[in-house]
């Protein structure tokens, strides 16, 4: 109390005597960013590095905090308010969200920067569908160092060369496997944003960008025959017992781990997943992927990740040569090689195992977003999209039931929203 | 003049302001909150009027929110305190009491998170306790599956919070004489009636402390819910797991633009419950005191 | 039939499920020991298994990976500093309010039991709203910097002054009247007189307070997460939960539980050494 009192007292003595605002600015450039990366990540090893060179070379000032996925949560407000880091990490996701807080701002300048002893600019180095990915309605929103996308992930050891081509074909690989006594896929059902992979991918898959986004936006489009299709699939997956016991239990990331051990035939889930599981790979487990066998379009997802320029930070234009710096070759490669995920450089190649999802990546003729941008009306995404696609996937709802609630539900959500 | 009404005023008003400026102005100002649309500083606050509530009142999501906060404070609170009462019944003789009195209160001083993490390896559905089960001839169940994982966080509340009213309870327990007891079992009364007829009438007053205790805190419960569920990833608990507290978090936080005004508004909703339930637990605990002549 | 229920079955079968409860928390706690020393994988294959060798560099990674010594140190000054600040706040409200004939007083009493009812989530936003609005003050008009610490350590003392006034007015009241006469004839001052003359004979209820708000403190996670999140700030709850988050990611089991460990044996340990001092000073004011 004493001290808060103190405090006040100096607040308002400092107030009278000077009324004048403090300035930041010193003679030295700084720079601050705020992670959501765990130290103990390969990528905030990279980071690190890249920091620590920049700082080395530049005389900047730098302040670099590995927060981790839990301790953002207030970083948007936080900059918002004016304060936070000039760095922060974002994905495809949230571009529309921070371009309406007014928290990223304009970076064409940045695009036609030099990257330095490299001689090529940024907008050169990344390749045309990562920096749409990266970009919102006002162009490029922030710099990729990452491109994710989803697949479902065998073991080439066991089972070289596994691709269906068609949902029949998939459909029998499960039944093969099953009747060999394995279990087919494991699955982490306690995290509902792994669980939708499956609706979505078949769903956009086949019908390209925006089929499930506009679900959020109009209940008649629960109407169009590729949902209940779809939604029949996901069912058929449900009843047919291809998932392990009680997989909506799993405490994650129990399941995504069992099959890294051998335990499961396939996981879908992000290219993340190789590099999450490295230390639990079974001797000899031979990581590989094949898209889901949606058919139709075929559009391949391509999200990314990157770091982002607080518009309201202090440090701006430091922040944007820090970028181009970071994005040179040497640097970009470690995210493959040592983080084990697809850099957002096209020359560089993704790790062996990734391979032909770089490829797909960016050779796709059809593209659409992570998630195809359906969580950004995030009501509708967590408290009603999410739920409705587990009780779909745990089997306590059909495919009928899955289309009826949904239609319902979106209409009940616009009225009230 | 006594020395209390001479310094009365600057004895109470460090008190007084400190809980007026940091507490009761920020509640008020919650409350305005609640009634605008709103995303933090820097952004613009629109009026909403009732808007928030009616919203809320049709939101599935947090009516499941409402009801296991409910449920958490009242079957929760049932659990407790009649695991404890048990506990009276022969814990005042038991042999190596003092022993037992000081491990179930263990789980008070370790961190929930850590507790959470331990025990949701234990819960897996390949977990220790189902291979437990199945070396036992019984069915594994999925623990942590949407059906049963309240169930597990209110067990694991009760695991957590029982030895703090034991350690409570036992407390006053010891305070009554033992000559008393003696005197009972005279005219052989059992043991149980021995806890019926003495030790509960003359621990009442700590019970009903303990009950508003319980109730003030169980309808803040938070971080259990978390640790036995998706902690530490980007994913938001389960919605048959959330407490008002866990989704009101989730809504601050926010994927997408935060809508304080929404989560202001369960926070005045909370108000209200928390109010009723103490009226409630006052009324039920109010009874005359005991006092042994 | 009374006396086979009342006398025997009941008493035996609760005497049987305590001794169960003990030996559940004893091996929960010898098991999470038994974890930290495995390699990763071990954790998930062989769950009842001795490690095959002992692996203690489980705990430097840990140590590192959550920068435990600074959430420590967080936690212990936050902690302590915030406890006592609470009952240096609530403590001679409550001896007044208990004591005085003013008319004002019993309202002003029930003015601070408003607050008993009042929950966190009630002001969860207003306190990220003020969090901010004070960062940005203080460094642009007032000190040039600030640190959320100080925001989190006046917020947990805001917050725990009601409860504290509550029961110490409580307690005040049951204490003989006697004691002030002491203090009169000394002619000492107010506060002198408070210090020296009721401070120590109500020590079992300020310890009670104490020792509630040193346990409720040092548990502390959605206020610590909320207002002091980063790194460098956070608390040890806060700390466990980051490292449990890189450690799912990165899928180190075995420093996940080193981690745990690390957080929980010494407060197993400290509450051995303290033994029953700590639960007796948490009850002593209560139970009066």
């Amino acid at each position: 109390m004493r001290k808060l009192t103190v405090v006040l007292l100096i607040g308002a003595l400092g107030l009278a005597a000077c009324g004048k605002k403090n300035s930041g600015e010193s003679a030295q450039q700084s720079l601050s960013y705020r992670s959501s990366w765990g130290a103990a990540e390969p990528q905030a090893k990279i980071i690190k590095t890249i920091f620590d060179d920049f700082a080395k070379e530049t005389g900047t000032k730098v302040d670099v905090k590995f927060v981790g996925r839990t301790g953002n949560e207030n970083l948007n407000a936080e900059m918002a308010s004016g304060q936070g880091p000039d760095l922060f990490d974002t994905t495809t996701g949230d571009i529309d969200t921070l371009t309406a807080q007014q928290l990223i701002g304009p970076m064409d300048d940045l695009e036609n920067t030099q990257i330095p002893g490299e001689g090529k600019t940024v907008k050169e180095v990344l390749p045309e569908p990562v920096r749409r990915a990266s970009s919102g309605k006002n162009g490029l929103a922030y710099v990729p160092h990452t491109i994710i996308s989803t697949a479902v992930w065998y073991n080439a050891a066991e089972h070289p060369g596994l691709n269906p081509q068609t949902w029949e074909e998939f459909i029998a690989f499960l039944d093969e496997s099953k009747k060999a006594g394995r279990t087919p896929i494991g699955q982490d059902g306690t995290i509902a944003f792994y669980n939708v992979f499956w609706f979505y991918s078949l769903l956009v898959g086949a019908n390209g960008a925006g089929s499930l986004a506009e679900l959020a936006k109009d209940p008649a489009n629960w109407d169009k025959p590729q949902v209940l299709d779809t939604a029949e699939k996901v069912e058929q997956l449900a009843k047919g017992g291809y998932f392990q016991r009680d997989f909506m239990a799993t405490k994650f990331p129990a399941a995504q781990n069992a099959w890294a051990q051998g335990k499961y035939d396939l996981n879908i889930n992000g290219t993340w997943l190789a590099s999450e599981v490295q230390p639990q790979l079974a001797p000899g487990f031979k990581v590989a992927s094949f898209q889901m066998p949606a058919g139709g379009k075929r559009s391949i997802e391509v999200g990314t990740l990157g770091w982002a320029v607080n518009a309201k930070g202090k440090n701006v234009a430091t922040a944007k040569k820090f970028l181009a710096f970071a994005l040179q070759k040497k640097y970009m490669e470690q995210f493959s090689t040592v983080a084990l995920n697809i850099s957002s450089r096209g020359d560089v190649p993704a790790p062996a195992h990734m391979a032909d999802v770089q490829k797909a990546v960016l050779e796709a003729k059809e593209t659409h977003l992570s998630y195809d941008y359906a969580g950004a009306d995030k009501t509708w995404w967590g408290d009603m999209f999410l739920p409705l696609n587990d009780r779909l996937l745990s089997g306590k709802i059909d495919a009928t039931a899955f289309v009826r609630e949904g239609k319902k539900r979106t209409a009940q959500h616009l009225a009230t929203g | 003049m006594k020395t209390y009404e001479r310094a009365f005023w600057p004895f109470l008003l460090p008190a007084l302001l400190v809980y007026t400026l940091l507490f009761v102005a920020p509640s008020l100002f919650g409350i305005w909150v609640s009634f605008t649309r709103w995303s933090g500083p820097g952004s613009e606050m629109a009026w909403r009027g009732l808007d928030n509530y009616v919203a809320l009142l049709h939101n599935e999501v947090f009516a499941t929110a409402f009801t296991n906060t409910f449920v958490m404070a009242i079957v929760g609170g049932a659990l407790i305190f009649g695991f404890t009462f048990l506990s009276m019944v022969v814990l005042r003789q038991l042999k190596g009491r003092a022993f037992i009195r000081a491990v179930v209160f263990l789980p008070m001083v370790i961190s929930i998170i850590a507790i959470g993490a331990a025990v949701g390896f234990l819960l897996n559905p390949e977990g220790a306790v189902n291979t437990v089960l199945e070396w036992s001839g019984l069915d594994p169940q999925p623990w942590l599956g949407p059906e049963m994982v309240f169930r597990c966080i209110v067990g694991g509340l009760v695991w957590s919070s029982t030895g703090f009213y034991v350690a409570l309870m036992m407390s006053a327990a010891d305070a009554i004489p033992a000559h008393v007891y003696e005197d009972a079992q005279l005219i052989g009364a059992t043991k149980w009636e021995q806890f019926r007829h003495i030790t509960l009438p003359l621990t009442w007053d700590v019970f009903a402390v303990s009950a508003v205790l319980w109730v003030v805190g169980s309808l803040k419960i938070f971080d259990i819910v978390l640790a036995f569920t998706t902690a530490g990833t980007a994913a938001a608990p389960p919605i048959p797991a959330r407490t008002i507290a866990v989704q009101q978090f989730i809504v601050v936080k926010g994927a997408g633009l935060p809508d304080l005004g929404s989560a202001a508004a369960m926070g005045v909703m909370t108000l209200l419950v928390t109010a009723v339930l103490i009226v409630l637990t006052r009324r039920i605990t109010r009874r005359d005191r005991v006092e042994l002549s | 039939m009374r006396r086979l229920i009342g006398d025997i079955l009941l008493p035996r079968a609760t005497a049987v499920a305590l001794w169960a409860w003990v030996a559940f928390n004893l091996a929960l706690i010898a098991w999470v020991g038994i974890q930290s020393l495995k390699e990763s994988g071990e954790v998930w294959l062989n769950p009842f298994a001795l490690p095959e060798t002992p692996r203690w560099d489980n705990f430097s990674s840990a140590w590192q990976a959550a920068e435990f010594s600074a959430a420590a140190m967080n936690s212990v000054v936050l902690t302590l500093f915030g406890s006592v600040l609470i009952v240096a706040v609530s403590a001679p409200a409550a001896y007044v309010l208990a004591r005085s004939s003013r008319r004002v007083a019993g309202p002003a009493v029930n003015y601070f039991a408003i607050g008993l009812s009042i929950p966190i989530q009630t002001i969860l936003v207003p306190i990220v709203v003020i969090k901010l609005s004070v960062y940005t003050f203080m460094e642009d008009w007032v000190t040039g910097w600030w640190d959320n610490r100080i925001t989190l350590l006046v917020f947990q003392v805001a917050l725990s002054v009601p409860f504290a006034v509550f029961v110490l007015t409580g307690y005040m009241r049951s204490l003989p009247h006697e004691i002030e006469e002491a203090a009169e004839i000394d002619g000492a001052g107010p506060l002198r007189a408070f210090v020296q003359v009721i401070m120590p004979v109500a020590r079992p209820g300020l310890t009670t307070v104490f020792v509630l708000n040193v346990m409720g403190l040092w548990n502390e996670t959605l206020l610590a997460l909320l207002i002091a999140p980063l790194p460098e700030e956070r608390n040890l709850p806060a700390a466990l939960l980051g490292l449990y988050s890189s450690m799912q990611y990165s899928s180190d089991w075995g420093g996940m539980f080193a981690g745990i460990v690390i957080l929980v044996y010494p407060m197993i340990v400290l509450y051995i050494w303290l033994g029953r001092r700590i639960v007796d000073g948490m009850t002593a004011g209560i139970s009066r």
